[in-house]
């Protein structure tokens, strides 16, 4: 799974691209707008999920978003922002955001609202066989040599 | 990487595909660190003596086959 994360705030995307590697992601970073709207069009298939900042340098997160609709693209999209009252979550929704989530915030909840947008998308698969080997992505765990 | 072979059962996947699913961007330019895992996975997964389960793709990338 691969997300583009974009945050122009060194230390909060560190936390977050780092927290997100040890789940097993793949996290590319941008620091400013214009270059994660780059990224986010250019690379439009390979990525997963989006995660973006609202207020950035350059393009707004909430123009990113509207760009990546704009492309016809169903990837989730979650508007991270330190902006707190309803009229921004609505109007973040709207710009076509599946989620939203207020700065400062618990990692693991980011993580949740990542998982479950993630799951709608893959299906809830989470064990994968091949011949006698079997893969259990939740648990973290390959066995070989099952019978079935 | 596994997940990714397996969730892509008989297709093959590409070096760069799995490069950019599994590690990230910066890595683009060196694909060598995929031979190394998935040797690491032949030696802890195949059958000794049978032929490897992920099937190499000469100058293209890898495939699980599906299953007979």
């Amino acid at each position: 799974m691969r997300i583009l994360l974009v945050e122009d705030e060194t230390p909060i995307a560190n936390f977050i691209r780092d927290g997100l590697r040890e789940e097993g992601f793949a996290v590319d970073v941008a620091d400013n707008g214009r270059t994660g709207l780059d990224m986010a069009l250019g690379l439009l298939e390979e990525y997963d999920l989006f995660l973006l900042d609202w207020m950035l340098p350059g393009v707004s997160g909430i123009e990113i978003c509207r760009q990546i609709r704009k492309e016809k693209s169903q990837t989730p999209i979650i508007i991270l922002t330190a902006k707190d009252t309803v009229d921004d979550a609505v109007f973040g929704m709207e710009a076509g955001a599946n989620d939203y989530i207020r700065k400062p915030f618990a990692f693991e909840e980011l993580l949740a609202r990542i998982r479950v947008l993630l799951r709608s998308k893959e299906g809830d698969q989470h064990v994968f066989s091949y011949g006698d080997i079997e893969m259990d992505i939740e648990a973290y765990r390959v066995v070989k040599g099952v019978i079935r | 990487m596994l997940e990714y072979l397996l969730r892509n059962k008989g297709k093959v996947c590409r070096r760069t595909r799995i490069i950019e699913k599994v590690w990230d961007i910066n890595f683009e330019h060196d694909t060598s660190v995929i031979d190394v895992y998935i040797n690491f996975l032949r030696k802890k997964l195949d059958q000794p003596g049978a032929p490897s389960f992920i099937e190499t793709i000469r100058g293209v990338g890898y495939r699980v086959n599906e299953e007979a």
